[in-house]
């Protein structure tokens, strides 16, 4: 039998799971407004230590798409100069600045295609409640399979007929994506609440602008070596440089496999 | 009675031999009877996971879904959900580990189930999954079997999310009860006036969305090595001989197609149009070789 407080506490959470059913979190964290004196901060990622050979995935399929060009492991790529590729910057907590990109525009809305049977980009950042274009370039059966935690889970089929679809998001989370038709497929979706981030490009370097004047924490994660914080100030009309510098030591020892 | 209490007596032995506990003579005995079976829950967890039954109203003891559950379900499912009850050594098919996979028969494109999804299950049991039917349960007994096992769900989550160190206590609660409310289900409406059920449509959408993993003739053959979520190897089902565990009737089917099996690398399939699901349904039930009237999709 029940007793009342045990009915009560049965009742609160069915009506707390009703209005988490009705209410998701929106961006309303951040407010959006005209960003005119604001500074840049740019930098870079570098990883002196050792890394694995680069040479190409034995690709297990006879779709002629995986074939065209070779797929390399995307998990840990350095450039000559030790520019490590696939960090994401962040400032890891800001309530004001410049408006999100446009969701509509093919030009900046944030896009994951599947091309060549891979994810492209490796890594990509999605404001959350905006929609993620996901394309499938390559007229043959992918699905996007989501390994997240604080969001509800995805699996969709992309059929190669199917050119375009949308994902959305809800909360905060850096999430592993996978084809479980295409095994060695990856990618990391970034649901951020701000438009300030960046990942890094071939050379490691990055570069964030329109940032309010002000003193922040820089955060940088990346799936081989987990999170760093750097205090940074940024002063109007201004660049600040700021360089993470990594090495064996920060190596995460098992791959990462959800995103923290 | 405090279930810390009862810890230690039944499973020391059995922790050190196979690492993990499950001692059949405790549980042999559990069945059908309530104490002993709260002695074998005892013995199957450390005691975060006692507090956290304890902590719910839904799984504490004496609630209505307490002594259902532990009557009729937990031989199999374990006394705390997790899959590893006695009888489960014995099924060709593991029992759901309630805590942490997700459901598979589901009606929404969230992959979480609704009432009714488990209800049916519930209630039907699961066929060649060994999961029994129980028709006399009545109702409101199935309801709050489906709220029982719905909780242990989220408390699987709320287990998961603790470890988290950048959620605060009130995000994981907020969280793990998202992540048991379902979506609306989805409408499975009666296929278009001008609908044709067509064994070459129906032929091309299958090789064009299920081939790569059901194989080209639907053995099941398709794909290398698939895992599920924890990283345990699955079979691809064989559409031409396996039994259809969630049910093969043209329903379900669309159901299952629609919104993929949750855990398992089978997707949903969001972009199909209703017509073109139901030339799969249509099309799958051919491959059984139990094809559908013209006149009764
Ligand atoms: C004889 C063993 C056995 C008993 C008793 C049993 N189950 Fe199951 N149950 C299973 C197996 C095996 C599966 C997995 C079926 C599959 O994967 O197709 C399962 C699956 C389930 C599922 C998951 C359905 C889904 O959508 O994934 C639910 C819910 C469930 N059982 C509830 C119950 C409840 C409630 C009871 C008690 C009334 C019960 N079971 C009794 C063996 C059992
Ligand atoms: C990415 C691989 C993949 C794709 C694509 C896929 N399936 Fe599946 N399918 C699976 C796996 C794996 C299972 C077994 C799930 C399990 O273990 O319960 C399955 C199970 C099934 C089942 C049995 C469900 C039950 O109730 O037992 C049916 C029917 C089915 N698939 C039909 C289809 C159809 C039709 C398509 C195309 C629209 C399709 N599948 C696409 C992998 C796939």
């Amino acid at each position: 039998m029940l007793s009342i407080t045990q009915l009560l506490a049965l009742l609160t959470t069915a009506l707390l799971a009703a209005a988490h059913a009705t209410q998701p979190k929106t961006n309303d964290g951040y407010t959006p407004t005209t960003v005119s004196n604001g500074g840049t901060i740019v930098g870079a990622v570098t990883y002196d230590g050792p890394t694995p050979e680069r040479r190409p995935i034995e690709v297990a399929t006879k779709e002629e798409v995986c074939h065209k060009d070779p797929i390399y492991s995307e998990t840990l790529v350095v450039s000559e100069d030790n520019g490590l590729r696939w960090a994401v910057i962040s400032i890891a907590e800001i309530n004001t600045g410049k408006p999100f990109p446009d969701p509509e525009n093919p030009d900046t809305r944030p896009t994951l295609d599947q091309k060549g049977c891979t994810f492209t980009p490796h890594v990509v950042v999605v404001p959350r409640q905006h929609p993620l274009t996901i394309l499938n370039s390559d007229g043959v059966l992918h699905n996007v399979h989501t390994w997240s935690r604080r969001n509800r889970a995805k699996n969709v089929a992309m059929p190669g007929m199917i050119e375009e679809m949308k994902l959305k998001f809800r909360r905060t989370e850096t999430i592993r994506v996978t084809c479980d038709i295409h095994p060695w497929m990856e990618a990391w979706i970034v649901i951020t609440d701000h438009p300030y981030n960046a990942v890094t490009d071939e050379n490691g370097a990055f570069k964030l602008t329109d940032v309010p004047p002000g003193t922040y924490m820089l955060r940088m994660w990346h799936e081989s070596f987990g999170p760093m914080e750097k205090e940074i100030t940024v002063r109007s009309n201004e660049e600040t440089r700021v360089e993470f510098a990594l090495s064996k030591a920060d190596r995460l020892k098992e791959g990462n496999k959800n995103g923290q | 009675m405090s279930r810390n209490h009862l810890r230690s007596p039944c499973c020391e032995d059995d922790r050190k031999a196979s690492g993990r506990c499950a001692p059949r003579r405790v549980a042999l005995l559990a069945v059908g009877c309530g104490v002993m079976i709260v002695a074998l829950n005892a013995c199957l967890n450390d005691s975060q996971s006692i507090a956290l039954l304890d902590s719910s109203s839904i799984t504490a003891p004496g609630s209505r879904g307490y002594a259902l559950y532990q009557a009729n379900c937990a031989a199999c499912h374990g006394a705390s959900g997790r899959g590893n009850g006695v009888a489960a050594i014995a099924l060709k098919i593991r029992p759901r580990d309630f805590w942490n996979e997700p459901f598979r028969y589901v009606s929404t494109m969230d992959g979480i189930p609704t009432s009714d999804d488990l209800a049916q299950t519930i209630r039907s049991g699961r066929l060649l999954g060994e999961m029994p039917a129980s028709p006399w349960l009545s109702d409101e007994d199935v309801r709050a079997l489906a709220e029982y096992v719905l909780e242990f769900n989220r408390l699987g989550w709320v287990e998961r999310l603790s470890g988290d160190e950048s959620m605060s206590a009130a995000d994981v609660e907020e969280i793990a009860s998202d992540r048991v409310t379902p979506l609306e289900p989805i409408v499975v409406s009666m296929p278009s006036p001008d609908f044709r059920p067509s064994s070459e449509v129906g032929r091309s959408l299958y090789v064009q969305a299920c081939a790569s993993c059901h194989g080209p003739s639907g053995r099941g053959n398709g794909l290398n090595m698939p895992l599920d979520d924890r990283g345990r190897q699955v079979t691809v089902r064989d559409l031409t001989s396996d039994p259809i565990r969630g049910g093969a009737s043209p329903t379900e089917l669309f159901k299952r197609i629609r919104c993929g099996v949750p855990g398992t690398p089978m997707p949903a399939q969001p972009a199909l149009t209703d017509d073109q699901v139901w030339q799969l349904v249509f099309y799958t039930r051919q491959l059984m070789g139990r094809p559908l009237g013209q006149t009764n999709p």
